[in-house]
């Protein structure tokens, strides 16, 4: 699905965030990132999704380089994030309609099941939403795409509990599904106790792997993470 | 192509409000600059088309979201060509403004009068404006390490000054490079409207490569002596330095000057230059691509000792003679022009005495002459005309005399040599409205009303006192 080959990303004109990162995703895999303020989780993920280009090493993504996907190839892989601003005059059903022109796999049952399951109206303004409402209307946009990679940057610290909640209750079941890849990028460790198969830890540019129940053991800080 | 329909459906409901808000203003600003919509200020028409949207398609910078645009499955170069395109819909208010308005619009070689090629010359004009935003907002949210202030502002210039010195350098300077090769080559059969489209084509063209290339290598993003030191030395030496100091040939150069060498020796009041021109060889009467013949410009110049030696030489001046104003003039009042408007235009009352005495025009013409005065605020000439029998109170089909031209435009000097003159102040429009009631200037109702009282109608000058230019003699 994805393969990192000895990738290292510097600045420009600054210092190294990533060095020698090796990485495979598997299909049906579920992988937690976790790290530290400013150890490049972020980054990382751009770099996953072609935003930046490597300084060296390889990403491939189904056999391609991410900067250069071809369109069919392209909507395999749904990104969600905190940075991602929705247009503030659309209606969520605008938004949906705009985004499912984009995936031919998209989901339109599917669509109207999770919009009743998290409790929100199609025909709201997006600029009229709190900003947790318009990350679930973003994540409803991500889970009806059936791209085979999904990859989500700390978009969960802005939901409520009970929304947190619902949403990895659809991750855990995507995830026995086998059907979608996942990476989760989070400062919360607890949300990735118990749920996912492995951990890639940042941590000063080197990254390490970890079972996702030794998390709280990562940051040293005994049961609080 | 469907990706693209797509994606500007989208943008037009994201932003059809505010594109409707624009247009109404926009058509009630225009409409409020005078009575009818034939006589609204053509600059002032294009200026605001383009400030409107320019202004509405910064303020939607705020809400841009890069990543809301990349995380979707499209393909780069696509990709910049939809946001371009989503902030062209900003533009299309004004589009709409210059269609309403087409008949105000100068005629002239830059702005063509084909309403087609002014439509491709605008659209391609602010596509250039918004590749150049758009290259800003690709480098800005990549940037995450700056390493001194001073190099903090460099990546500013950069960001702004360089890009958008860069759109319009090269539109500038390429423009007038490639019309130099069409000068040398001899291909005067391209006009200029067309050099514009085609040279605006590849600046955008140019445009997008770059906003395509800074989106895969973010090294470009940040400051570098040695490129961006070097491009920033040479667009402000090369584009800062001729505009200043050639300001004028440079417009010149961009406006054909003419067929024959007539023209440059004119242009350069050279006496000696003009009497060597071989008649034989080169047709004294040949037209520029304005219309104007070489004695034409002479009398648009006010330039009575090159008129006289043309003359000499055997060009003719006919009443009939019509050439388009120069692009350069910022008023307008009619479509046409012939020899008297041009030496109106010059404000010299010598060269207009010198067309006068020609007797080319016959009684019942030019009745507007003293009209195309006052708006263009020639008051050196209004006694002149007065001298030479025009009428201050001779009214056109609107009821109004010349003083309501002078009025309009706020031109002192007009009013007040019209009115020294005989121009009643009183006199009244087909709207029942005087002068007065169509300026606003509190020093223009007191000029007016001043002349109202019987005492300073009774100080009028005769005709053969000019109070603008005392030492002019008659």
């Amino acid at each position: 699905m994805l393969e990192i080959r000895n990738m290292n990303y510097q600045i420009p004109k600054d210092r190294l965030i990533l060095e020698n990162l090796n990485l495979t995703v598997w299909p049906g895999e579920f992988l937690g990132l976790l790290g530290k303020n400013g150890a490049g989780k972020t980054t990382f993920l751009d770099l996953v999704m072609g935003l930046r280009p490597v300084t060296s090493g390889q990403i491939i993504f189904q056999g391609h380089d991410p900067q250069f996907l071809p369109q069919s190839v392209a909507e395999d892989l749904v990104f969600l994030s905190q940075d991602i601003k929705l247009p503030r005059s659309m209606s969520i059903q605008e938004y949906l309609d705009y985004m499912s022109f984009f995936y031919r796999n998209y989901d339109h049952d599917k669509e109207q099941e999770l919009l009743d399951y998290f409790e929100m109206s199609p025909k709201s303004k997006i600029g009229s939403l709190s900003t947790g409402q318009q990350k679930k209307a973003q994540i409803v946009s991500g889970l009806c795409t059936n791209a085979k990679l999904m990859i989500i940057d700390e978009i969960t610290a802005v939901l409520d509990p009970e929304s947190r909640l619902k949403f990895f209750t659809i991750l855990e079941k995507l995830h026995r599904k086998r059907t979608q890849s996942l990476i989760l990028a989070t400062n919360i460790a607890e949300d990735l106790v118990g749920r996912v198969d492995r951990v890639l830890f940042l941590d000063h540019g080197k990254a390490s792997y970890h079972e996702s129940s030794e998390v709280h053991n990562i940051f040293k800080l005994g049961d609080v993470a | 192509m469907k990706l693209i329909l797509h994606h500007l459906t989208s943008e037009y409901k994201i932003h059809a409000k505010v594109m409707w808000f624009t247009l109404v203003i926009l058509l009630a600003i225009c409409y409020a600059l005078s009575i009818d919509a034939s006589k609204v200020d053509s600059v002032q028409i294009i200026w605001y088309s383009l400030v409107a949207g320019m202004v509405t398609s910064s303020a939607y910078k705020k809400d841009f979201s890069l990543k809301y645009y990349t995380a979707m499955p499209i393909p780069r170069d696509q990709l910049i060509l939809i946001i371009v395109l989503g902030r062209v819909l900003y533009f299309i208010p004004g589009a709409v403004t210059l269609t309403v308005y087409y008949s105000a619009l100068p005629r002239d070689p830059l702005f063509n009068h084909s309403w087609p090629l002014l439509m491709i010359t605008y659209f391609i004009g602010i596509s250039i404006f918004n590749a150049i935003q758009v290259l800003g907002d690709i480098e800005n949210p990549r940037i995450e390490s700056v390493p001194g202030r001073f190099e903090s502002f460099l990546m500013f210039f950069k960001k702004i000054g360089i890009n958008y010195i860069l759109g319009s350098s090269l539109l500038v300077g390429g423009f007038i490079l490639i019309k130099s090769s069409v000068e040398v080559l001899g291909l005067h059969f391209i006009n200029n409207q067309f050099l514009i489209i085609l040279y605006g084509g590849a600046v955008l063209t140019f445009l997008m490569y770059r906003c395509h290339h800074i989106f895969l290598n973010e090294h470009l993003s940040y400051w570098s002596w040695k490129k961006d030191g070097a491009l920033a030395t040479l667009l402000i030496a090369a584009s800062i330095f001729p505009a200043i100091a050639f300001k004028q040939k440079a417009a010149n150069f961009a406006y054909n000057h003419g067929p024959t060498p007539y023209f440059q020796a004119v242009d350069e009041i050279d006496q000696l230059k003009l009497r060597r021109i071989d008649t034989k060889i080169h047709d004294i009467n040949a037209k520029n691509e304005l219309g104007y013949t070489p004695i034409l410009v002479a009398v648009r110049n006010g330039d009575l000792d090159s008129f006289i030696t043309l003359k000499s030489m055997g060009a003719s001046l006919t009443g009939d003679e019509i050439a388009s104003a120069s692009p350069l003039d910022p008023k307008k009042f009619k479509e046409k022009y012939n020899s008297l408007k041009l030496a109106i235009l010059s404000n010299n009352p010598k060269m207009l005495e010198t067309i006068l005495q020609q007797e080319l025009y016959g009684q019942g013409h030019n009745l507007d002459a003293l009209h195309f005065a006052a708006h263009n605020c020639k008051a050196a000439v209004i006694p002149t005309l007065i001298e030479f029998g025009f009428n201050p109170n001779q009214a056109l089909e609107n009821g109004q005399s010349s003083l309501f031209y002078a009025t309009q435009t706020n031109c002192y000097s007009a009013v007040l040599e019209l009115a020294l003159h005989g121009a009643d102040v009183k006199l009244k429009d087909k709207s029942g409205k005087e002068p007065k009631d169509y300026t606003k200037s509190f020093q223009m109702h007191h000029v007016l009303k001043r002349f109202e009282s019987k005492k300073m109608q009774q100080n009028r000058l005769p005709a053969s006192t000019n109070l603008a230019n005392p030492h002019l003699k008659r």
